[in-house]
């Protein structure tokens, strides 16, 4: 029998939420497709836990472009296999002024989490419908929210905007497709996230991390297991939300 | 609170956090706070951290209900003991606490898992009722939190869940007054996590936001339990199963608030 299916949109590094996430989902025995943007990023991942004994593939996709997601689906499902995890992991948090906010800038955030989170869901669903369930459901898709998902601060307006949007689609998603045995899960990451992305950007990094204090930044793998703990629960007590932050964050 | 109050609270925090770890190397142990019907989200509880290698208090008002939760676990080959305690009345919570650390155990977990869920007209409201609801409901929370929070303090480590219900979230027609008492619970939890995160204390409320497959509904609505069909109610074991998560959740990625229904749900 082929082995259950694991797709992640957006990932990069190991160290990273999406990184972390593949990472565990491969030790689960599931065959993991890591989709992203950056080649190189996603081959390095694949390797690792390849060599971790992980059944791991790349697809460089663009997930705000329907036809990279079909092709995404198309590969990822070739096996036969059933999918019974699917992971979106996107969106990128820059700030902008308010009256400097652009159509561009706007979009650009719209596009990466709403649009793309739209067509990932709507692929995975179909994909997911015709399955058997297995106590835990058919299958699990998880958004992943930010602190931005709650609120908007200053400077965040395009990126609060198109994270607040999907997780109200996340939202509707759930009570449409719940009955159904599909588990729709969203996830709010509500603090800094002790990873690559923070310490690919230098000094600026450095100093955000020396902020927070020991501990005071989330970790990838810790981050990871309550994401796959949702996916695992029984589904007479799912869970829809669950915020995730340091101890020590203020909130 | 005034400017100075706050100022000689957050003096007293700095000097409370220069003082060194305490220690505990007792085993460890959970108190559990509505613990006593069999099938119950709290009795689940107590049997899952049972299997998890605590000892267990499993506290309730009725002795002879909690004796049967007790029963279950030792046979499963936990360890776990009865104490009656009416979470309404301070002595009683603060008895509990102090039962434990007679004991010789190191409490690293609890569980408040107090509440009574009657609707009723908004009309026939009496204060008298409301007062009761609040103490047992709310205040209580209040009780086992701060007893909770001085043994957790000075090691800088423990956990405190509090069980929500859908009424946290929202009052329904008929339930002004248990969502009252229970959005004044998950404002409290709320508060405490905000306040004790940073100590190392992690609080964190669970909304159970659907009927539980348990003795209430076993006895009081088993057609309506019926017609749900499979599955239709919360199991729970696997309400229990979330709760563990909770308590192993690492520092650096703690959950404050989660919410738990079944698939089928209307929500």
């Amino acid at each position: 029998m082929a082995k259950d299916i694991a797709i992640i949109v957006g990932a990069g590094e190991r160290q990273g939420i999406g990184g972390a996430v593949a990472a565990l989902m491969a030790q689960q025995g599931m065959q993991v497709f890591i989709a992203g943007r950056t080649q190189s990023k996603l081959q390095a991942l694949a390797d690792e836990l390849s060599a971790e004994g992980g059944d791991v593939s790349v697809v460089i996709t663009d997930s705000t472009k329907e036809a990279d997601i079909q092709a995404l689906f198309d590969k990822a499902l070739v096996s036969g296999g059933d999918l019974r995890f699917v992971l979106y992991n996107t969106g990128r948090n820059l700030p902008a002024p308010f009256m400097e906010s652009t159509e561009r800038l706007v979009k650009g955030h719209w596009e990466r989490c709403m649009l793309g989170g739209m067509l990932v869901g709507q692929h995975a669903i179909r994909a997911m419908q015709s399955q058997d369930d297995v106590g835990s459901g058919k299958g699990t898709i998880i958004y992943t929210g930010a602190s931005a998902s709650l609120r908007g601060k200053p400077l965040f307006a395009g990126f609060s905007s198109a994270k607040a949007g999907l997780r109200v689609m996340a939202q509707s998603m759930a009570r449409e497709f719940g009955p159904q045995g599909i588990h729709i899960g969203h996830i709010v990451i509500d603090g800094l996230v002790n990873g690559a992305i923070v310490r690919s950007v230098g000094p600026v990094g450095k100093f955000l991390l020396r902020q927070k204090g020991d501990d005071g930044a989330l970790l990838p793998d810790e981050v990871a297991k309550s994401f796959l703990a949702m996916h695992q629960q029984n589904k007479t007590a799912w869970t829809h939300e669950m915020d995730l932050r340091p101890y020590k964050e203020s909130f | 609170m005034l400017i100075t109050d706050i100022l000689k609270s957050a003096i007293k925090d700095r000097l409370e956090a220069r003082k060194p770890r305490v220690q505990d190397t007792r085993p460890k142990a959970a108190l559990v706070f509505g613990a006593g019907a069999l099938p119950g989200i709290g009795a689940a509880v107590a049997q899952r951290v049972a299997e998890g290698g605590l000892t267990v208090y499993v506290t309730g008002r009725n002795l002879e209900k909690l004796q049967a939760s007790v029963s279950v676990i030792e046979a499963a080959g936990g360890k776990a003991k009865a104490v009656q305690v009416d979470a309404s009345d301070r002595d009683q919570v603060d008895a509990a606490f102090a039962q434990v650390d007679a004991d010789g155990f190191c409490l690293d977990l609890v569980v408040h898992n107090v509440g009574t869920n009657r609707p009723g007209g908004f009309l026939d409201i009496k204060p008298e009722h409301l007062e009761k609801s609040w103490r047992a409901d709310c205040l209580s929370g209040f009780y086992v939190g701060q007893a909770a929070v001085k043994v957790f303090q000075p090691r800088g480590e423990g956990t405190l869940i509090f069980t929500g219900a859908s009424a946290s979230m929202r009052g329904k027609a008929m339930f002004a007054q248990f969502a009252s008492v229970k959005a004044g619970l998950r404002a409290v939890a709320q508060s405490m996590a905000r306040e004790f995160g940073p100590k190392g204390i992690h609080v964190a409320h669970v909304v159970v936001d659907g009927m539980v497959d348990g003795n209430r509904l076993r006895t009081l609505a088993p057609a309506w339990l019926e017609q749900q069909g499979e599955q239709g109610a919360l199991d729970p074991a696997a309400i229990a199963q979330s709760y563990w998560q909770l308590y192993k959740q690492h520092k650096t990625a703690w959950t404050h608030e989660l919410d738990l229904r079944p698939f089928k749900e209307n929500w």
